[in-house]
């Protein structure tokens, strides 16, 4: 019997300590690099344009601005397309041979590397419709993100309209309601905590990858803030990489300040959605 | 089988009343001797009978209806118990008006009778016997054909107790008995009447069980049935 | 035999009223209906005529179509994929299933509830309310609710707490508020899938209290494996039977309920009310 509670014990201290050692090393990048970076951190850092020839009073203005750019616009483009597509797969199409084959290879293309999305979209965004994009804008880098992060929407969508009971759908039905009628009253507010969740996975990793922008032409120097969907645009994530690839420590530290704002960013943008979401689940 | 313990409660309730019945019919034969024989003492064995008769009887009632409350019966199960309580009934006033006919044999024993009245008397209780065993032999093996038959047997019974009651307004030239004995002899020709009539109920009660169909009914249908269907 | 289109949507009672539908509730009558999963034929040969302002129960041993047919009555069969239904159905004198015939706008007409409670995610209010509303119902709402609740005996229970959600109510209360939505669109028929059969037995007496009522101003029919259930409270009994497992079920014997459950005609029917099926 000792022995039962013995290996019970042992079981609940290895759990812990799998758990801990995750949030413990987390913990210790997030203060190295807030140590690194507070040298350059103040409000200066995030109004400034970086600088070669002033680094210490550069800052991180432009790829701010690019990649709440970035951010909107992958948000409104990828959302009503993930949305809308995953309620047409789950909800419209009939269990065809085609349709099974569509659903497989959604969730393969959420494994594709990001830099192919890159070629993608340089080949379709801004080149072939270059007229209607403008080449390489921001809104032709967020058309590319949005690619990247459909699958995840849709599947993630799929998931939560597919765990609300048969039982809401024939209820909705008996009362002589349409099929859309049922969707919109019922199954997409009741889907709505599991798809944000899904949403909110997919705009973060959105947030942070390089690879894909810069295959489609995001700057890594620019004399403007983006102002527009049609206009040239830097990022966060190019930003930093373009000073950790210095040697002096100013920009070292400048990179360390920056990866800080990009989880400034990501935890606001993840604290929206969440309130969001449980704003919803508390209405069910 | 499923239920088979309810089945077997009815079957065991079953049997109780043929039981029931079989000791009665036992009455009614030592009713029938006595009166053929004028054995005085066979006839008071079987005064008494009918306190022990009525006992049994709201034993039985009892019975039906703790089943009916605990195994909520339908259709032919609850023809059953309907049947069953009926039977029950008739069986227990068969005995008790045997046990009146014992009773009124003992009390006039040595009385002078009314020779032609005593025949018609003795008639009358052989074929109420008869009647009698019939209807429990139709209600043991549901054979609902003789049970029309048994009707028209009725129908003989009426005939004996008119020339009966005929007899006991018109006494016979050979003499017409002791007024006590001639009183009695009156009752025992109802009480004869009687218990055919119960023998007979208990075949209509068959009919009851086994079609769901009240006898009447369904000899009424028979009559009125339409004989030239496809004729004018 | 025409079919009706949604405009033609009519709130039977109009804007208010109690009781006023007696004498315009409908029957239904079914004529040869079959049912099929894909290639499967779950249900044979069905006809039957359900007798307005009556409650007909369904009865008969599991597997044997019974909830197969009954969702055939109001067009809820055909919402699974692969799923049809063959024969006729009328509606008073309208077959639901003839050409240009609107399935949504018979499913108001001929109301359900489910098995097991399925309230929707919402305030109890908006329970009641939201099937009126998608159907344009223009009236006062909030006595369209009260209404409701109280003919599904429930508005006592809830009518200070109408905000709350669906979900915070018992078992039994939840099927009551299926109840009361469906009244809510003021069907002539109301169909009930084994209504009571997840529900302890004072919630059960509540909703068989509720359908005694219900049946004054509409047509009820209900499928049940409680046979005492519908002993007690229906006009008229169908006993569905399958003879060989894989074989499509079919009507066995269809009577008023008194007969069925005092002296049945066919011994499959006898053998199953009394509980002898082996």
């Amino acid at each position: 019997m000792a022995a039962r509670y013995g290996f019970d014990r042992v079981f609940t201290v290895v759990v812990t300590v799998a758990a801990l050692v995750g949030i413990v090393v987390l913990a210790v990048l997030l203060v190295d690099v807030a140590r690194d970076g507070s040298s350059m951190l103040s409000p200066n850092f995030l109004t400034s344009f970086p600088s070669q020839i002033f680094p210490e009073n550069g800052g991180i203005y432009p790829a701010l601005v690019g990649s709440l750019w970035l951010l909107g616009l992958t948000f409104l483009i990828s959302v009503p397309l993930g949305l809308g597509a995953a309620v047409y797969l789950e909800e419209y199409a009939e269990d065809t041979r085609i349709n099974q084959i569509i659903e497989i290879n959604i969730s393969n293309l959420a494994g594709v590397p990001s830099v192919i999305y890159g070629l993608l979209g340089l080949g379709i965004f801004v080149q072939l419709l270059a007229p209607i994009t403008g080449g390489g804008s921001v809104l032709s880098g967020a058309l590319t993100l949005s690619l990247l992060i459909l699958p995840v929407i849709i599947v993630s969508t799929r998931e939560a309209l597919r765990s609300i009971p048969r039982a809401i759908r024939e209820g909705g039905y008996a009362l002589g309601a349409t099929r859309w009628e049922v969707i919109r009253s019922h199954l997409l507010p009741m889907a709505l905590p599991g798809a944000l969740t899904g949403i909110i996975l997919a705009l973060s990793r959105a947030i942070g990858e390089a690879a894909p922008i810069l295959v489609v032409g995001v700057s890594l120097y620019q004399t403007y803030a983006t102002g527009g969907p049609f206009d040239g645009y830097m990022a966060l994530p190019t930003q930093i990489y373009d000073w950790i690839s210095r040697p002096q420590q100013i920009f070292q530290d400048s990179a360390a300040a920056g990866i800080v704002v990009v989880m400034a960013v990501l935890l606001i943008a993840n604290s929206v959605a969440i309130v969001l979401r449980n704003r919803y689940q508390q209405r069910s | 089988m499923p239920r088979e313990s309810f089945q077997q409660e009815l079957d065991n309730l079953t049997s109780d009343v043929l039981g029931l019945g079989r000791e009665v019919g036992v009455s009614l034969e030592n009713m029938v001797r006595a009166m053929e024989t004028g054995d005085e003492e066979l006839a008071a064995r079987e005064l008494g009978v009918d306190v022990r008769y009525k006992a049994r009887g709201a034993e039985l009632d009892r019975d039906s209806m703790i089943l009916q409350a605990r195994q909520a019966p339908v259709a032919g199960d609850l023809r059953l118990l309907y049947t069953v309580q009926a039977v029950t009934n008739h069986l227990v006033r068969s005995g008790a008006l045997s046990e009146h006919i014992c009773h009124a044999l003992a009390e006039t024993a040595g009385a002078e009778r009314d020779e032609d009245l005593e025949a018609a008397l003795v008639e009358m209780a052989r074929t109420a016997r008869n009647i009698f065993n019939e209807g429990l032999d139709i209600f043991e093996n549901r054979d609902i054909d003789r049970a029309r038959d048994l009707q028209a047997k009725d129908d003989k019974v009426d005939l004996l107790y008119s020339e009966a009651m005929n007899l006991i307004a018109n006494p016979s030239d050979s003499g017409a008995g002791a007024p006590e004995w001639r009183m009695r002899a009156a009752l025992m020709v109802h009480y004869l009447e009687r218990i055919a009539d119960h023998g007979v109920d208990i075949g209509g009660s068959t009919v009851f069980l086994v079609t769901g169909q009240r006898i009447e009914d369904a000899m009424r249908q028979y009559i009125e049935r339409d004989i030239n269907p496809d004729g004018e | 035999m025409t079919g009706v289109s949604r405009d033609q949507r009519a709130t039977r009672k109009g804007g208010g009223g109690e009781a006023a539908g007696d004498n315009s509730t409908l029957g239904m009558k079914v004529g040869n209906l079959a049912a099929f999963y894909g290639s499967f034929k779950a249900v044979t040969d069905v006809s039957m005529d359900i007798q307005a302002n009556k409650v007909t129960a369904l009865i008969g041993p599991s597997g044997c179509g019974k909830s197969t047919y009954i969702r055939c009555l109001n067009r809820m069969h055909e919402v699974i994929p692969g799923a049809r239904a063959e024969g006729s159905v009328t509606l008073g004198d309208q077959d639901i299933y003839a050409k240009g015939s609107d399935p949504v706008v018979i499913r108001r007409r001929i109301g359900m509830v489910f098995q097991k409670p399925n309230p929707f995610s919402k305030s109890i209010y908006e329970n009641v309310a939201w099937g009126a509303r998608i159907n344009g119902f223009k009236g006062d709402m909030d006595d369209l609710v009260e209404r409701s609740l109280r003919q599904a005996a429930l508005w006592e229970e809830v009518k200070d707490r109408l905000k709350e959600s669906g979900f915070s109510l018992s078992g039994g209360q939840q099927q009551r508020l299926c109840i009361a939505r469906t009244l809510a669109v003021e069907p002539e028929v109301i169909l009930m899938d084994e209504p009571a059969s997840a529900l302890d037995p004072v919630s059960t007496q509540k909703i068989e209290d509720t359908m005694a009522e219900l049946k004054k101003s509409y047509t009820v029919v209900i499928v049940t494996h409680n046979m005492q259930q519908a002993a007690r409270i229906s006009d008229y009994t169908g006993f569905f039977y399958i003879v060989n497992m894989g074989d499509p079920g079919r009507l066995w014997e269809f009577d008023e309920t008194e007969k069925i459950f005092s002296n049945p005609e066919r011994k499959e029917t006898e053998d199953y009310v009394t509980g002898r099926f082996g």
